[in-house]
């Protein structure tokens, strides 16, 4: 769950090659790294996948494989719903 | 198989089969009168629900007993192609200190992970924010 006192700080940086996005808690939220190198577009999913992981408590969790799975999976499924209302 | 070991199952059946259900920790607290923090307990696997809960649980979700407290190996999700790549991304996460998740393609290599991670463990050490 996303706590309203949680802060979300956001840089933008050069990750390495096929990373989009890296989220982890810091001391008062979470730190969100961006790689600069995406256009305007894919950052904002970059940063909407950082936001789902918050939201749905990925961090309480223990395995990635899954974590990642239930992310994209619902990644996809709000883009083919947005595609569809287009 | 130890305590802690068959607690992960049960809370990974629950996490698939709630997400499955479209169901929320906040919901079956809600539904079932159960306090939140205990549901949150079965589903990071610190806390093992007793055979009455799992009952309840079982007929809440519709399922049988064996699909909340038995592996299912098959049914196991996966992301990463790689198995050495999602070893670093598990890594990643594990490491205390960063306990990190990526946006990184399914496809990714182990060495780019391994990069995010040190560079993340340069970056933390240099923000503001910790």
């Amino acid at each position: 769950m996303v706590k309203w006192h949680n802060k979300i700080y956001t840089y933008y940086v050069s990750l390495p090659e096929g990373v989009n996005e890296a989220v982890m808690p810091c001391l008062d939220g979470y730190t969100i790294y961006i790689d600069d190198t995406l256009d305007e577009e894919q950052q904002k999913k970059a940063f909407v996948h950082a936001m789902s992981h918050i939201a749905n408590n990925d961090f309480d969790k223990d395995d990635v494989q899954d974590i990642e799975a239930e992310a994209h999976e619902v990644m996809n499924h709000a883009e083919s719903k947005e595609n569809s209302i287009r | 198989m130890s305590a802690q070991e068959y607690g992960k199952i049960i809370a990974r059946n629950l996490r698939r089969i709630a997400s499955d259900a479209g169901k929320s920790q906040a919901d079956i607290a809600r539904d079932l009168k159960i306090n939140k923090a205990t549901v949150s307990s079965w589903m990071n696997g610190t806390r093992i629900p007793r055979m009455e809960k799992i009952d309840m649980l079982a007929s809440y979700f519709n399922v049988t007993r064996a699909e909340i407290m038995e592996e299912h190996s098959s049914r196991k999700r996966t992301y990463y192609l790689d198995p050495e790549t999602a070893q670093a991304a598990q890594d990643l996460f594990d490491n205390r200190n960063l306990h990190a998740l990526l946006d990184a393609a399914r496809g990714n290599s182990p060495e780019n992970i391994r990069l995010a991670t040190d560079l993340l463990t340069k970056l933390k050490g240099t923000n503001p924010d910790g």
